[in-house]
């Protein structure tokens, strides 16, 4: 109690360090815009005077000096590769591979041979605004649902970034900019698509100025029937399933989609805002398979910034900045032989504030500080299950509060020298939770308990980068960060009676080399090893009476060792290449599992990019992926014939290469419009995703990986 | 997907403008008759090592300004400035800015920088960033007068002269 008195008093006086986040800004560059060389050279000497090379509160920052590592796609990307979704373009980050179990999360991305089931280890954000919720405290990218064709640029910023964004960066931060400033009067972009599987979709990006007033807007809807396939390819219990017959044995109008999603921000001055609302009904499979129509997954987002930036003298400048989130959910089960079998909702609300500070000392030495409040209230999960009997109501009794300060300093000591170094005190403070099981039933059962683990965590950063001429730069990389666990999951702790979670921790050390040995070739090497801690994983005792009670308790600790290896050249104008290749090795550190491969750990992941533009506006790409094999879960408490514990709760799956293709023609007739046609999967690949716990019971398989299939898009730009 | 340095001028916004800006200048400058002994390109010489020098070999590859083929050259010595049409003096040749204007003096070459101070210093154009962001350029009126080069009223007209 004293600790958390002390900490209060040293944030408020910290509250005097005011600090400037622009962080994201910071490390953002916008020269990775749609700018070209052809462009520039049409474009009248008073076009160019209006175009802005950096915004008022940073200074311009090659992507070579950023302390990250960092992948950046700009719209020209996203357009010459066809890319219909996020995911796609997350696909085509060194390092990162999806899995989708076809269960609540839809796609889940791994990093660097970590994938953890649930989407909490990459922080994403639209327009600086996290996309997170209070009861899951996960990105799931079906939160938000951005079109692609509002989306003008993405900072992929890779390695642990909880110093900057706070917990749940632990393998960095992604920010989704679709509101960059433009100063032209006015342009729109409109598109409508059709696909296989029913696939739908149309957008509408439009943007402007009006006197001092700078306004985007984006708007999408999409929604697709989903793959027909049946079930026998993901599971071999078919014919023992119970209630699955001829007429639900397969995908067919199972896994249908649709979203609805809308952007919106100002700029007027020093001040600015954003609003966005997302709905999507993804129908999946939880726990059983499919019954009837498809157990569906409801979730409803509203998220609102003000945001103030001045720049008070080139030695100073201020931003501040407030966030509501308001998440909905609903789950309806549709199992057994019951299309209602009942279901799960929730609801939380998320109040931030930040305030930092930017001190410009000399052209070698900057200060940033920054406080942060994230308020969790009203948080709701209840479930109505009644085909098995579940009725619970779990709510936190009070305010979850989050608090944190940060700093950090950016050195220049010599010409050829950059060293960043910063820290994060952060502290998640106590909260009272409530269980209650059968509630207005005669057997009610209520619980209370408190979540105390409230100790400050010190978070650090360091970073050197070393300019040894303009063709050679290397940087040293060291970071950590942290996850704190969810609401759910200490809901969960408490319904097993086990002691509270810690936050899981990652440090990792990085040295990334970028090479241009000439100037259309460019060569990107790092070799990373990160080290994971207090890893929440299940266990199991065996109680008195031979019973098993299974919990989740912080054990984990994993060892990741690998290299990523990137090359990038444009050998002529019109063609571009890129190959990129990673190789890790992940070790479970917990004793007993020196023999057992990591689950959901492809060794070896690759992908080759090419494209060329034929005049001037008729653009082709091939694209082309692989992912290693993985190994599933192993499931600690499941008991062997030889009446040994633990086996694999599916099926090893094997290593898979996917090949797409995407022709786009733009400016069509000279009037803006724009034709693409989009492939994925071209060869048809037949391939599966390995089985998560949520649909272990059936799915040994795995789940079915994405199909062949084509999605047509018109649009123009006026 | 960028993510590497001076792959594709894109990934450098402000050395994209400036190589634009240049072909303006030369767009709206007439040379001697009788100068240089490239007739059938405008030379554009790098004085000093920045990275100005990649993004003008990538920027003007097949470009032409008046019908001319354009030709970039680097050089890291004054002796070594032979007879361009144009040349970037670069931030770190700061301390012999005053040799080079001396050695150049009298010929019909446009100077440009992008180095704070160098156009009261003598430099004919000089970049710089103005505080909403974009891209400006100063002219040095004095020096545009006893140079020989024949530059179009527009450019004054845009330009924060120098007087």
């Amino acid at each position: 109690m004293e600790n958390m008195k002390s900490f209060r008093k040293i944030f408020i006086f910290l509250q005097i360090f005011i600090t400037l986040v622009g962080i994201s800004k910071l490390y953002a560059t916008e020269k990775y815009e749609n700018l070209n060389p052809d462009d520039v050279f049409s474009m009248s000497i008073e076009e160019m005077l209006q175009v802005v090379v950096v915004t008022a509160s940073k200074h311009e920052e090659k992507i070579s000096d950023i302390p990250a590592s960092v992948v950046i796609f700009t719209r020209s990307d996203i357009e010459r590769y066809g890319f219909v979704n996020l995911e796609e373009i997350l696909e085509n980050v060194p390092g990162m591979y999806k899995i989708d179990d076809m269960s609540a999360y839809k796609p889940v991305f791994g990093v660097r041979g970590f994938w953890s089931g649930s989407p909490k280890n990459i922080i994403i954000m639209i327009n600086g605004v996290t996309q997170t919720e209070g009861i899951f405290d996960n990105f799931a990218l079906t939160q938000f649902n951005i079109p692609v064709e509002s989306i003008d640029k993405i900072e992929v910023i890779r390695g642990p970034m909880s110093v900057i964004y706070g917990p749940g960066s632990f393998y960095g931060a992604i920010n989704i900019i679709t509101n960059e400033k433009s100063s032209e009067v006015l342009k729109n972009i409109i598109s409508v698509s059709y696909g296989t599987y029913g696939t739908k979709k149309t957008s509408l990006h439009s943007r402007g100025q009006e006197g001092d007033i700078n306004f985007t807007f984006n708007a999408g809807y999409s929604s697709t029937d989903g793959q027909n396939e049946p079930l026998s390819i993901m599971s071999s219990k078919v014919d023992t399933l119970p209630y699955i017959n001829s007429t639900n044995n397969n995908t067919k109008n199972r896994l249908e989609n649709d979203s609805k999603h809308i952007n919106i921000s100002v700029y007027y001055k020093n001040f600015s805002a954003n609003m966005s609302f997302n709905k999507s009904n993804d129908e999946i499979y939880g726990l059983f398979p499919t019954f009837s129509g498809g157990s569906s997954y409801l979730r409803e987002t509203a998220k609102m910034k003000v945001g103030y930036e001045k720049k008070f003298s080139d030695f100073f400048t201020l931003t501040a900045k407030a966030t509501y989130h308001n998440f909905r959910f609903r789950v309806n089960f549709d199992w057994f032989n019951f299309a209602d079998s009942g279901y799960t909702s929730g609801e939380s609300n998320i109040y931030e504030g930040e305030l930092n500070t930017y001190f410009n000392f000399s052209d070698n030495l900057h200060l940033i500080n920054g406080l942060y409040l994230k308020r969790i209230s009203d948080n709701l999960m209840d479930a109505n299950l009644h085909n098995v009997k579940i009725y619970t109501k779990n709510s936190a009794l009070d305010y979850t509060d989050l608090l944190a300060f940060y700093s950090q300093i950016d050195f220049k000591p010599l010409d050829k020298l950059r060293l960043v170094a910063g820290f994060r005190l952060e502290q998640l403070l106590n909260y009272d939770i409530l269980l209650a099981n059968n509630p207005g039933k005669e057997n009610s059962y209520y619980k209370t308990d408190t979540y105390e683990e409230d100790s400050v965590d010190f978070i650090p950063r360091l970073a050197a980068i070393i300019s040894i001429n303009e063709k050679n730069i290397l940087k040293l990389l060291y970071g950590k960060a942290i996850t704190r666990p969810s609401f759910f999951q200490n809901t969960d702790q408490i319904t097993s009676a086990s002691p509270d979670l810690h936050p899981e921790k990652i440090q990792t050390f990085e040295l990334n080399y970028i090479a241009v040995p000439f100037p259309v070739l460019t060569i990107n090497t790092s070799i990373f090893s990160n080290i994971l801690d207090n890893l929440v994983v299940r266990t199991f005792e065996l109680q008195s009476d031979k019973s098993i009670k299974t919990f989740s308790v912080n054990a984990g600790k994993m060892i990741t060792n690998g290299i990523e290896f990137t090359i990038q050249t444009q050998p002529v104008e019109s063609l571009l290449v890129e190959l990129s290749a990673s190789y890790q090795r992940t070790n479970d550190k917990r004793e007993g599992f020196e023999n057992i491969s990591v689950e959901y750990s492809p060794h070896f992941l690759g992908y080759f990019k090419g494209s060329y533009k034929f005049n001037n506006n008729i653009t082709f790409a091939l694209i082309a992926n692989f992912v290693d094999e993985m190994e599933t879960h192993w499931k600690v408490d499941e008991i062997n014939p030889d009446g040994t514990y633990g086996k694999r709760i599916g099926d090893r799956t094997d290593s898979f290469f996917t090949i797409s293709t995407n022709l786009r023609v733009d400016d069509i007739v000279g009037k803006g419009f724009f034709f693409n046609l989009h492939c994925s999967n071209l060869l048809n690949e037949k391939y599966l995703f390995p089985t998560y716990t949520t649909n272990s019971n059936w799915m040994d398989k795995g789940a079915i990986g994405d199909p062949f299939s084509v999605l047509l898009t018109l649009g123009r730009k006026f | 997907m960028i993510f590497i340095p001076s792959l594709s001028l894109a990934q450098d916004r402000s050395l994209l403008l400036k190589t634009g800006f240049v072909a303006k200048f030369a767009q709206f400058t007439a040379w001697p008759e009788d100068y240089s002994p490239y007739s059938e390109n405008i030379v554009i010489t790098v004085l000093g090592d920045d990275p100005i020098f990649d993004a003008m070999n990538k920027f003007y590859i097949n470009k032409k300004i008046k019908g001319f083929q354009i030709k970039i050259k680097q050089i890291f010595n004054i002796n070594e400035i032979d007879s361009p049409h144009i040349l970037f003096i670069t931030k770190n040749m700061k301390s012999e800015l005053n040799t080079i204007l001396e050695y150049i003096q009298n010929k019909p070459i446009m100077t440009i920088s992008d180095t704070e101070g160098f156009c009261n210093k003598g430099v004919l154009i000089n970049f710089y960033l103005t505080k909403k962001g974009t891209l400006h350029f100063e002219l040095n009126y004095k020096v545009m007068r006893q140079s020989n080069l024949k530059i179009n009223l527009l450019l004054l007209e845009i330009a924060k002269v120098i007087k």
